[in-house]
């Protein structure tokens, strides 16, 4: 498991199957984490706009699958709030645990609302129910309190050799 | 320097960007069929036995930690559990879940209001993935006759409808789902109306009823209308009417019903081989 190439592939795998599998059956107020988009942002904390964007169109094209929703509207909202959290994140020269969990729960939040902006514009117009600002909120708060782990995680799929030694010790 | 690394950084954006629209339009195109609908249930379809096993050993901690954040009254509920508990420590468990499961099947196959309608009897397996959708997968899908916008219910009453469907699963929209409408109509006072969803666990909700909310109420079990257009054929219990209340000032009344089938807890179902006609 020396590179990269290896590593992010089981990382974003490890996360398909806690979006799929296990998280649906956790849910509070009827709302479970959004796994997938909690990874495509921490992507963007960990690795900037670039990477963090393109982690975010691989895991959203993979939420997709699960949804009834068009094939690549997960992947459009969670590539943008990635690459967005990514440009916010390279701004942030105080890198404090509670700004990881505040900046997760913001752009968990904005990713939700671009996730049905985005479907009720391109015709999904049942995406836009009374539960919008529940599911938002709830969603909002798992994810921020699951940073600090996924952090570590995506940071792990993503480190190349050097620095993967540095941020194992 | 810089600005050459931002134009670099905005060329990415609109790369990404770019192509989700274009996966976006390919499924439009292909309606969900297609290559693109191809990968989309393969990617179900192979993770459908590993959901299913995991669901059944995390169920359980997802139902205890709904029960601490649900509202209510937990002590009523509380003293509800133990009296459960008490009744069936008497009972022989297995056996009796056995036979219970049985006689589900039977009366699945019997069902009188589902008519010489054939049906494919399921099993509700997991809940779907998304946040913005009440669904329920169940273990068959295309290659056993099951067909988007097929009803399900159980002996019950209406549970949905059938809204995707890959080789194997199927997802159906539960009718508590905020975006489900069911037309409804109530027989002894003969008048229609739509029920709304409203969300997990929570009773539809019938606007704009004439009749006042005493008549409404000596009403027992709403059915669905089957008028033209309709999602369900007529004759399908749906609810039983909660309450039944018009505002002062108000002119219509507004109904709350109760879904006949236990929508917390399904376990066997039967699709119904019908699809809506369309109109004239």
């Amino acid at each position: 498991m020396s590179s990269p190439l290896v590593r992010l592939p089981m990382v974003v795998l490890a996360a398909v199957f806690l979006h799929a599998a296990v998280f649906p059956n956790l849910r509070i107020e009827g709302v479970a984490v959004d796994f997938l988009l909690l990874v495509s942002v921490c992507g963007g904390i960990v690795a900037g706009p670039e990477r963090g964007g393109a982690l975010g169109f691989a895991c959203g094209l993979l939420a997709d699958c699960f949804l009834r929703t068009p094939l690549g509207l997960s992947a459009l909202a969670f590539s943008i709030t990635a690459y967005c959290v990514g440009l916010f994140h390279e701004t942030v020269l105080h890198r404090a645990r509670w700004i990881v969990v505040v900046t997760a729960a913001v752009a968990s939040a904005l990713g939700e609302v671009l996730f049905v902006v985005l479907g009720v514009l391109l015709g999904q117009s049942e995406l836009w129910t009374r539960r919008v600002p529940t599911t938002v909120l709830v969603v909002a708060v798992l994810n921020g309190l699951l940073a600090p782990l996924v952090v570590r995680l995506v940071r792990f799929g993503l480190a190349e050799d050097d620095e993967r030694m540095v941020m194992m010790r | 320097m810089l600005s050459r690394r931002s134009g670099r950084r905005r060329s990415t954006l609109a790369i990404l960007v770019l192509l989700s629209l274009t996966v976006v339009t390919l499924d439009f195109w292909g309606g969900g069929e297609g290559a693109l609908g191809s990968v989309r249930d393969g990617v179900n379809d192979v993770l459908a036995p590993a959901r299913d096993v995991v669901a059944a050993v995390v169920r359980p901690i997802g139902n205890a930690v709904s029960s601490f954040t649900d509202e209510g009254d937990l002590r009523a509920e509380n003293q509800q559990l133990r009296e459960k508990v008490a009744a069936n420590e008497s009972a022989v468990a297995q056996t009796e879940a056995l036979q219970a499961q049985l006689e589900e099947l039977r009366s699945l196959l019997n069902i009188d209001f589902v008519g010489d309608l054939p049906t494919v009897v399921a099993q509700a397996r997991t809940p779907g993935v998304g946040n913005f959708d009440d669904v329920v997968e169940i273990d068959r899908g295309s290659d056993h006759g099951v067909a988007v916008d097929n009803p399900v219910v159980t002996a019950a009453g209406l549970v949905g409808r059938v809204v995707s469907v890959s080789p194997n699963r199927a997802q159906v929209k539960l009718i508590t789902s905020t975006s489900s409408g069911v037309g409804v109509r109530f027989p002894t006072i003969d008048e229609l109306g739509l029920a709304n969803g409203q969300g997990s666990g929570k009773t539809l909700t019938v606007a704009g009823v004439h009749k006042s909310p005493a008549e409404v109420m000596a009403e027992q079990v709403v059915y669905t209308s089957g008028q033209v257009d309709s999602l369900f054929p007529a004759g399908i219990p749906v609810g039983r009417v909660a309450s039944a209340v018009r505002s002062p000032g108000e002119t219509r009344t507004s109904v709350e019903v109760e879904p006949l089938a236990d929508l917390e807890s399904l376990d066997h179902v039967a699709v119904i081989a019908w699809t809506p006609q369309p109109g004239p």
